[in-house]
């Protein structure tokens, strides 16, 4: 171990809501099967992208899993309470049980509950002030995931929403990961959920020439690191991870899926939306996770990519692998099956990549043959690669210049 | 007054998830774990079914379901002022 490294965190417990499933089992599966989950989305009906990857769970069925508290969640929350829970029960956890003093929740999104805020401002425009509902703010506040979980959970720790846009999930484990290293709890939920699927996400992401315009056929619009990509595809989901000290995970007889070895944290201090041409702030990021993990790059086996299947972004991300990891580590990226769960794509993918190292295989990525010409990636495609990975690394870049690398490592 | 008290029960059960078995005339709002954020939302849901606004002394904690179906009853809830159906 280098002078840097840092203690690792044991991963004891996974929640997943994706458009591949409901829960993690359905989701690893469906990320296995390789195949594209968007389709053309009622909500976006009539705007130059129609298509998205939704969590195949209507509100009312989520409401009626929750709970009498649901009438006052967004769908956000509602996505992030039922991972949470998922994931408690998968560490082994009682919240009914354990001391909620200790239990902190780091729990971010993207965008936030956009669909309730542009009801409520579409009943003030058409109805009046009296039509607003008094859970406006109960419903959007960017926190209220968190705090909506915290109250589920019983967790009365540190209670925070990062945000970092499209890197949030990733920011939010690193916090936690601080917050347990630093002693101010001994049991992290963490993770980010997003349900921002709208018709002014669509429109703004279009007009940003951010989305794929693949209309004709969704499901394969999404192909990270394809020749021919052209955008990513709107999404929404939850990811949630329960972190605890590798100590007091092995002293309660946790059985530990994965541990959280280094997390890097840096910003581009470049531009709103485009990447660093030279992508030194995501080396940054990826080199002090390997450092704090103790490891150096040749020992990295796997990258979870961030490869979100825009022409910028995957260019450059496809760059930074073939530069800094010259040595061909398998790579893949989940948004070609699940869309860009914009927030919640990083803890998403961290429970992910949790799962490649646990059973030792590496999803395709969809709708890819072969990574684009002059693209130097040893990527996986049409079918689950079994693969000894020992270290990976899942990388999350967010608008704002936000770079988030996570060193994972087999327990 | 049944109309109203039917309209009542919906909304427990179907918007505040309230079960079925817990919903009796004389139970109170309170009694059925409506905060004042609910009892907000209350109001503003029971305006779109039946087109008329109740003031927040006939729909707080302490107002049983029958007091707040004979309330509604006597602003003649249910004519045509309704907003919307949903």
């Amino acid at each position: 171990m280098t002078a840097d490294a840092t203690p690792p965190v044991a991963v004891t417990g996974l929640g997943l809501l994706t458009p591949a499933g409901d829960g993690v089992d359905a989701t690893w599966d469906g990320v296995r099967r390789g195949l594209g989950t968007a389709s053309h989305d009622p909500v976006l009906a009539g705007l130059p992208v129609d298509f998205s990857c939704r969590v195949p769970l209507s509100s009312e069925e989520l409401g009626r899993r929750i709970g009498r508290a649901a009438w006052r969640m967004a769908r956000n929350a509602r996505l992030a309470v039922l991972a949470a829970r998922e994931a408690v029960l998968d560490a082994g956890l009682d919240a009914r049980s354990w001391d909620g003093d200790r239990v902190a929740v780091v729990l971010g999104c993207g965008l936030g509950a956009d669909a309730e805020r542009e009801e409520q401002a579409a009943r003030l425009r058409e109805s009046g002030p009296d039509m607003v509902s008094a859970v406006t703010f109960p419903l959007v506040l960017p926190n209220m995931a968190s705090g909506e979980v915290s109250i589920d959970l019983g967790a009365r720790g540190p209670v925070l929403a990062p945000a970092t846009a499209c890197a949030t999930g990733a920011s939010a484990l690193a916090v936690a990961r601080d917050l347990l290293a630093s002693g101010r709890c001994d049991i992290a939920v963490a993770g980010a959920t997003e349900a921002a699927v709208t018709p002014l996400a669509s429109a703004g992401f279009w007009q940003a020439g951010a989305l794929s315009r693949r209309t004709g056929a969704p499901a394969e619009a999404s192909r990270p690191f394809a020749a021919d990509r052209d955008g990513f595809v709107l999404a929404e989901g939850a990811g949630v991870l329960v972190l605890e000290r590798a100590e007091d995970a092995a002293a309660r007889g946790a059985r530990v899926r994965a541990l959280l070895a280094g997390c890097g944290s840096t910003a581009d201090a470049h531009h709103p939306t485009a990447p660093e041409p030279g992508a030194r702030g995501a080396e940054a990021a990826l080199r002090t996770a390997l450092a704090e993990a103790g490891l150096a790059p040749h020992e990295v086996d796997h990258v979870n990519a961030h490869g979100t299947s825009t022409p910028l972004g995957d260019a450059g991300e496809a760059a930074l692998i073939a530069r800094v990891l010259p040595h061909r580590p398998s790579v893949t990226a989940a948004k070609g099956v699940l869309g860009h769960g914009l927030g919640a794509a990083g803890a998403i993918e961290a429970a992910l990549t949790v799962l490649t190292l646990q059973h030792r295989t590496v999803p395709p990525i969809a709708n890819l043959d072969a990574p684009a010409p002059g693209f130097d990636l040893d990527c996986v495609t049409k079918e689950p690669r079994g693969q000894d990975v020992r270290v990976a690394l899942s990388h999350s870049f967010g608008f704002g210049g936000h770079n988030v690398v996570l060193a994972l490592v087999r327990a | 007054m049944p109309d109203t008290y039917d309209t009542v029960r919906s909304v427990l059960t179907q918007t505040f998830r309230v079960p079925e078995e817990e919903i009796e005339p004389g139970r109170t709002l309170g009694q059925l774990d409506l905060d004042s954020l609910a009892l907000a939302e209350l109001t503003l849901v029971l305006h779109e079914r039946l087109g008329v606004r109740i003031e927040g002394e006939y729909a707080s904690r302490e107002t049983t379901l029958t007091a707040l179906a004979t309330h509604l009853a006597s602003l003649g809830a249910g004519g045509t002022g309704a907003v919307a159906s949903s």
